[in-house]
């Protein structure tokens, strides 16, 4: 078996020695450069634009603005489609919004002319803080795209709550936050007649497609999307947001291929970010630990509807966790002047949980309960908000087994209770959960004479290993060395896959990789029973092997090159489309967690340091060891930086972000970060999917933050419900 | 706009004469490392830029009469590989190799981190401590000017401006002296000092502290030597009461701004445990012991 071992990542030399080219790194002739200019006021009209000075530098080839951009058909929806802000009205919505795309010969001649572009507008009231507009909290209209109301309730909670012996009443607020990839935003168009190919760092080549055919009035199949390798995307290169369009529409008004890449700057106002999220959680219980009742009311920032719809869906977790018969969520959104958030690692797990976890850890000490204890009380067996069993769920191995390797009975339960010198010692745990998704997906496989498996997919990898795992599948599946199997992906051009969002791209794409290799398999095989040579007619499948690109029968055996050779075919290929059945419908399906921190704060200066993690996972079967610890260290370290770190800082007056940089926009450097030691507890989810994987891009993301809040409450106990946890709130 | 002019001149005269006759502003380009940062922001919009780096001996590292002189453009990197200047001088060194990551070290320069002019540049408490002087070339030729009166407040020196600076000295170091520098910031690599804090001290054959340098950074407009924190030092060894004493003068010393990095009251109250803990590095070098920096 391939499946499952510690296969070094296929694209890693590529990487590392500079060969992989990234979106911004196509070489074209006659390539011209793209630049933003953006909004520089909050709220209001553009009512001129004073584009003279600009236009006469060298170099200049367009200056496109509200006033003469091509007109795009943003009526109509599809998947992952940002409509605006695309230069089609004079709307100011928030500062830094694009309000014009210059484009000349050469980058600098691009920025120079770019900064002499002049914009007169007519400024109008903006509301740039989230708090200073809860009395405009809205429902939201497209709560998870239709699939289900925003609110919910079983039970009755607030009655029950009312007469709990043991109340937990409080309010979390998490902060904006931007997912900073280390490859900005990039797209290089190209239009040839009306067709038109784009090299994009997206997570989803196939929402590309579609959105720019439909924002252009072309054929799908006319838009060709490319984007081999990307770096990094948590989120933000899930949509296509404005750049990659306007960057089309830039190679179409100066008829030659444009380049468009965002400065880190930029990657604050043009793509997205995590909202901001106020969480009124209430949680009941009796003396013994049993939860009564929960309620968790959720409220994430908005932009203005014009530019669409996200909300944070904070509560959803909270449904499933925990068995409970009274629970009540509701999700709310609040509109403000600032850019359309979007989805960011875990978007709605990893804030939502974080306040559910972290007041559950105040349930604990409110009823003097080890936390692990009070978790396993209200173990939920099923899942009590779709009272549907688990596809599987080995939670209670992810508690025992971290517990086990935390050594988490050093513990004991008093704050400030554990000192070494002049450090306070804390130690918090929460858990984790993220839904097991999965989409149709489809793949196709050659086998030529060289006897290699070229396997497609129109997929991505975004950092994550698709390329590896995707091989190591198919190896398995043809009895092949991993040698002689390729893997391509990153083209609109192969077989259609699902956008590299929700963890659901080894539980969609590997499905489809095994389904195709399969089918291969049984053409082969009709193919040497049909051949004469063999004297195998009448025989089936079942009599035969393929192994190592040889068909073996009960007394011989026959190669691909002769298989091919004897009907003269250059290679044989097949292609697969898998999906989801009923499974859905008859199960819940979630991958889990437990997480485990160790800190320490600095008795006279609060500093505060991390010493050692633990997490441990159900996340199903696993493709390979290293790839999987790497996205289970990378989650765990983008929840450290949620933990303690990042926050996006808006001037109230102004609504310019004024840390739009990674200088003063912290995230964790490797000294922040701890050891971190996994577990991923054995597990083989057939049910959620035929290949047994549950995807674990997010889930060790969730939880992380709340594990180290509850350790900060251990070390120094003060409760610190506004992230992220600042010196001065321990100090306090 | 007026066009950008770059020059590098070979000598400190032709250097001085391109700063002289400048129309419009110039600025003086050594690492490089907050300048081009400033430049790309459009946070200074210069019409000249004079490059020293061509001078001879601007950078580079001598000995001289038992002190050490350092060109003002040596990279922060030449200074941590220097085979002694780190023994003798372990305060400045380590608050210079703390500007940046490794690959700004390869450029970033004592006088930039000076004339850049931040509250919260590493260097300058340390050097400050350190009874640091400059060599200043200008119109009329050179001139020596102690490291605490080059910073006026953010982003403004007392340089004229034909003047720049060509080289440091650090004094010989006393018997039974020693320096530090520490700061504090939340990350724990790679970000800007919430509070710094230099500290130099002479010891007699006793251990009792007969001379003392405390300066503080990134609680006031310009970093500041606290003479009444060295006071609580000298004529004491270190003991608690002598820290206290230190604490509370460090702490009277702030004057510092609120802002998204730290607060008054939290900058003012570690200002106070970093001056405690700086000098205790301090004393124990100063008494033969090789404690070392960092926190």
């Amino acid at each position: 078996m391939i499946v499952g071992q510690p296969v070094d990542r296929r694209d890693g030399r590529m990487k590392v020695t500079g060969r992989a080219r990234y979106a911004a790194e196509f070489p074209l002739q006659g390539l011209a450069h793209a630049v933003l200019v953006q909004s520089t006021i909050a709220a209001g009209t553009i009512l001129s634009f004073d584009t003279a000075d600009a236009k006469g530098q060298p170099g200049v080839l367009a200056i496109i603005t509200p006033d003469d951009a091509p007109r795009l058909q943003t009526k109509k929806a599809s998947q992952q489609m940002v409509t605006a802000p695309l230069l089609q009205d004079k709307d100011i919505i928030y500062n830094g919004q694009h309000v014009a795309v210059v484009v000349a010969d050469t980058l600098d001649r691009a920025l120079e002319a770019a900064a002499r572009v002049r914009v007169q507008y007519r400024q109008g009231e903006a509301v740039t803080i989230m708090d200073q507009a809860l009395g405009q909290a809205a429902v939201p209209k497209h709560f998870r795209n239709g699939a289900r109301p925003p609110d919910s309730q079983r039970g009755d909670p607030d009655a029950a709550f009312a007469t709990a012996p043991v109340k937990i009443d409080v309010t979390y607020t998490t902060p904006v936050e931007h997912h900073n990839p280390m490859e900005p935003h990039a797209t290089i168009a190209m239009w040839q007649g009306d067709r038109l190919t784009v090299w994009t760092a997206t997570q989803g080549i196939s929402g590309a497609q579609t959105t720019l055919a439909t924002l252009f009035g072309v054929e799908p199949q006319n838009v060709r999307v490319v984007s081999p390798y990307v770096g990094g995307g948590f989120g933000c290169k899930g949509n296509t947001w404005p750049p990659a369009t306007l960057a089309a529409m830039a190679a179409r008004v100066v008829g030659r291929p444009v380049k468009l890449v965002l400065t880190r700057a930029q990657m604050y106002t043009s793509n997205g970010y995590r909202p901001r999220t106020i969480q009124k959680l209430k949680l009941g219980a009796d003396q013994t630990g049993k939860l009564l009742a929960m309620r968790h009311d959720g409220f994430s920032q908005m932009s203005q509807p014009v530019l669409g719809e996200f909300v944070e869906p904070v509560a959803l977790a909270t449904e499933m966790l925990y068995a409970c018969p009274n629970v009540a969520v509701s999700h709310r959104i609040v509109p403000v002047n600032q850019g359309l958030p979007t989805y960011m690692r875990a978007p709605g797990e990893a804030s939502g949980v974080f306040a559910l976890e972290s007041a559950m850890d105040e349930l604990a000490i409110a009823l003097k309960m080890d936390p692990i204890a009070l978790r396993l009380a209200n173990y939920a067996e099923i899942d009590p908000h779709e009272n549907k069993p688990f596809s599987s769920k080995k939670l209670r191995e992810c508690y025992a087994q971290g517990a086990a390797k935390f050594e988490w009975s050093r513990r004991t339960p008093g704050p400030r209770s554990m000192r070494d010198g002049r450090w306070l010692v804390g130690l918090g745990m929460a858990t984790a959960t993220y839904p097991n998704n999965r989409r149709a997906a489809s793949a196709r496989v050659r086998l030529g004479t060289d006897g290699v498996a070229i396997v497609q997919s129109g997929t991505q990898d975004i950092g994550t290993g698709t390329y590896t795992v995707m091989a190591q599948v198919a190896a398995d599946e043809l009895h092949l060395p991993l040698s002689h199997v390729r893997f391509e992906l990153g083209d609109t051009r192969y077989p259609k896959a699902p956008v590299s969002g929700g963890s659901s791209t080894v539980p969609s794409v590997s499905p489809a990789v095994q389904a195709a290799c399969a089918a291969l398999r049984a053409r082969l095989f009709d193919m040497a029973i049909a051949d004469p040579r063999t004297g195998w007619s009448g025989a089936s499948h079942s009599d035969l092997r393929f192994e190592n690109g040889v068909v073996i029968g009960p007394d011989r055996r026959i190669t691909v090159p002769q298989l091919l050779a004897h009907q003269n075919l250059a290679f044989v290929e097949a292609e697969a489309e898998s999906k989801p059945g009923d499974e859905k419908n008859e199960h819940s399906l979630h991958a889990f967690g437990a997480q485990f921190a160790e800190v320490r704060v600095d008795l006279e200066t609060g500093e505060i340091r991390l010493t050692r993690c633990v997490g441990a996972f159900d996340a199903g079967r696993v493709l390979n060891a290293k790839t999987a610890r790497s996205q289970l260290i990378g989650g765990i370290t983008y929840g450290i930086g949620m933990a303690l770190f990042e926050k996006t800082e808006v001037d109230a007056e102004t609504g310019r972000i004024v840390n739009a940089n990674i200088a003063e926009y912290l995230v964790p450097v490797n000294a922040d970060i701890p050891p971190i030691e996994t577990i991923l507890v054995a597990n083989d989810d057939r049910i959620g999917n035929p290949v047994g994987v549950k995807g674990m891009g997010e889930l060790p993301m969730v939880g992380a933050a709340a594990a180290v809040a509850n350790a900060v409450w251990h070390a120094t106990g003060v409760r610190v419900r506004d992230l992220p946890i600042r010196i001065e709130d321990v100090l306090a | 706009m007026p066009s950008l002019n770059y020059v590098a001149p070979a000598t400190v005269q032709e250097a001085v004469r391109l700063l002289a006759g400048a129309s419009g502003l110039a600025k003086v380009l050594s690492g490089g490392t907050d300048l081009l940062v400033q430049l790309r922001s459009g946070r200074t919009r210069p019409e000249l830029i004079v490059d020293t780096k061509k001078i001879p001996g601007i950078i580079g590292i001598r000995e001289e009469n038992g002190g050490f002189v350092i060109g003002a453009a040596t990279p922060g990197m030449a200074l941590f590989e220097h085979p002694t200047l780190k023994q003798t001088w372990p305060g400045v060194v380590e608050a210079a190799n703390l500007i940046g990551s490794k690959q700004v070290q390869g450029r970033a320069s004592l006088a930039g981190n000076l004339c850049n002019a931040s509250p919260a540049a590493d260097s300058v408490p340390a050097m400050i401590a350190a009874g640091a002087t400059c060599l200043i070339a200008g119109s009329d030729g050179t001139r020596q000017a102690k490291v605490e009166d080059i910073v006026t407040g953010p982003g403004r020196t007392s340089l004229a401006r034909d003047e720049f600076i060509v080289e440091f000295r650090l004094p010989k170091r006393e018997p039974r002296s020693g320096d530090a520098y520490l700061r504090f910031i939340p990350r724990t690599e790679m970000d800007i000092a919430v509070v710094g804090c230099g500290v130099c001290v002479t010891l007699d054959a006793n251990g009792v502290c007969t001379a003392a340098r405390v300066v503080l950074g990134a609680v006031a407009p310009t970093p500041v030597l606290v003479p009444e924190a060295a006071a609580a030092l000298v004529g004491h060894k270190l003991d608690d009461a002598t820290l206290e004493m230190l604490d509370a003068a460090a702490r009277r010393a702030c004057n510092p701004i609120d802002d998204k990095r730290g607060t008054i009251d939290y900058r003012t109250k570690v200002a106070g445990v970093l001056a405690r803990r700086t000098a205790a590095i301090a004393f124990n070098r100063a008494s033969g012991g090789k404690s070392a920096g960092g926190h």
